[in-house]
């Protein structure tokens, strides 16, 4: 074993005895470990995050796309692909780690992990210039801001973008509050909101109170919070993928998206069934559907941010070659439902 | 030569309650034919009137074509015409009652009745009800589909609301590329 060349492992939001727990079965379990693991909070490759507290919660929703995450709770309520149940065993430990290590070599090939502390992160983008990239960082959109009052349990208005639209935040209970929105059909003026930078985002803490009293007087109404994460993902995502993946990603839906909830246009259905049916590369669904790369990857990245997509390995059983075939059939039945939806929508 | 022009419908089914002739009703062009009768065994507890036959709504579509829009009967004892009613339809819709007894076990009877036909029939889950919060929520959905290894769109749904049964058809007519 090469202790020189320690893998480090960080926590998160655990509470004083799973700290103890984790430390001490991390000493047991070491002899059955090829690789040297320590706690190193400083520079961790890995990050055990408490989810079951919303501390730990809110920190896993802002930072597991980064996919160096490990949850720690009673359940696998996040379907996260590396999980540890409470309280820590000594062998579901030693599995553990031995997966991350053959499963995600990458996470230790990085000399530089990304700072574990999402406040400074978010802190240093406020001072970000905007300059375009070929990656999605949520974090410089309404999305980060989002997650930022979530993380701090701050009730706070968005004020977007060179329009009268606002956003009331009231993490507490989960919820968004803003003049009635038809998901289905958001007008320009609204997606062009929910795209903007936060450099164009006035943000302003308020109270509770403030945000019943105002809610009642102007009509407002209450949304998740997942619903503005989705559309600011969604718009601001302008064809560019979340960091660390690609348009050979093969990916599967969890489970299908509400899209009660979410700000939507009709491909978005194609998309879903297709990434819901097998694991699929985001590239085949392009090629699938017709549609552009940077449709699929809008969708992709706001259903990533929601947590609703599996990353798989990279076995997609289909070719290229097959999915255009399959794609230039026209299925008497779409026409059928093209028909139906003709006749129920009026368009 | 005579033209045999196929039936074209949509089948909804589900537990007893979970809102199916209100879907029907509410995109159907012409009053809702059932055979509602006034329930006589404990349901009555949860629903004054139940389907023992089924229900029957329309939709013409361009051409004259008529979208036949069928409920199957809630209870139970009248599955053995479920599987006369799904002959040949273009889709499936399953509702269950979220605020129900144990509504994953009713959508478990109806994957298991329905289970031969998801492989090639467009199929949609609605759960209804869940504004009541009375029942298991969404996760307990998500993880029985997922302990059957079916990946099905499956979301709540107020079958009162035509938007909301608008997103079903979009639902299915976009399964319809992938089964």
């Amino acid at each position: 074993m090469d202790i020189t060349h320690p893998h480090n492992i960080a926590t998160h939001a655990l509470e004083k005895t799973d700290k103890i727990f984790l430390v001490s079965m991390l000493d047991i379990a070491q002899k059955n470990l090829d690789v040297y693991w320590v706690l190193n909070e400083d520079s961790p490759h890995i990050i055990f995050v408490n989810v079951d507290v919303p501390e730990g919660k809110a920190y896993w929703l802002a930072n597991h796309t980064k996919n160096n995450l490990i949850a720690l709770a009673q359940y696998n309520f996040l379907k996260a692909d590396f999980f540890l149940e409470k309280p820590i065993r000594v062998q579901k430990l030693i599995d553990l780690l031995k997966r991350i290590s053959t499963e995600a070599p990458h996470l230790f090939l990085k000399t530089e992990m990304a700072s574990k502390n999402n406040d400074v992160d978010i802190d240093l983008v406020l001072d970000y210039s905007e300059s375009e990239t070929e990656v999605f960082d949520p974090s410089l959109y309404l999305t980060g801001l989002l997650i930022k009052a979530v993380q701090s349990r701050t009730a706070q208005r968005f004020s977007l973008a060179n329009s009268s639209s606002f956003l009331f935040i009231l993490p507490e209970q989960d919820s968004c509050f803003t003049k009635n929105l038809d998901f289905s059909n958001l007008t320009d003026e609204q997606k062009m909101c929910y795209r903007s930078h936060i450099k164009d985002i006035q943000t302003e803490v308020v109270n509770a109170n403030t945000i019943a009293s105002i809610t009642q007087k102007q009509g407002l109404k209450k949304y998740p919070i997942e619903s503005f994460l989705w559309a600011s993902t969604l718009y601001a995502s302008r064809g560019r993928l979340l960091t660390g993946y690609s348009t050979k990603s093969v990916v599967q839906l969890k489970r299908w998206p509400d899209f009660s909830i979410f700000a939507h246009d009709p491909e978005h259905f194609r998309i879903a069934a297709f990434m819901l049916k097998k694991p699929i590369r985001l590239e085949t669904i392009a090629l699938k559907t017709g549609l552009s790369i940077e449709h699929i990857n809008n969708f992709f990245n706001a259903a990533m941010i929601n947590q609703l997509i599996d990353i798989k390995s990279n076995n997609e059983n289909i070719t290229h070659k097959q999915a255009q075939k399959e794609s230039t059939k026209a299925t008497e039945k779409q026409s059928l439902f093209k028909s139906v939806l003709k006749r129920l929508t009026g368009e | 030569m005579r033209i045999i022009v196929k039936e074209i419908k949509l089948v909804f089914t589900g537990s007893m309650g979970a809102g199916k002739t209100t879907a029907i009703s509410t995109i159907s062009e012409i009053p809702v034919v059932n055979t509602d009768v006034r329930t006589t065994d404990k349901a009555r507890l949860r629903k004054e009137t139940t389907t023992v036959a089924l229900d029957y709504g329309e939709l013409t579509l361009d051409g004259g074509q008529k979208l036949k829009l069928y409920g199957t009967p809630g209870q139970q004892r009248f599955e053995y015409m479920w599987p006369i009613i799904i002959k040949g339809a273009l889709g499936l819709i399953i509702l269950v009652d979220d605020a129900a007894d144990d509504p994953v076990a009713d959508l478990a009877i109806y994957i298991k009745f329905f289970k031969s036909y998801l492989e090639d029939m467009p199929t949609v889950i609605g759960i209804t009800r869940t504004d009541l919060k009375q029942g298991p929520g969404m996760p307990a959905y998500y993880d029985y589909l997922q302990n059957q290894d079916l990946q099905l769109p499956i979301f709540p749904v107020d079958p009162r609301q035509r938007e909301h049964l608008i997103m079903i058809i979009q639902t299915l007519a976009a399964m319809v590329e992938v089964v």
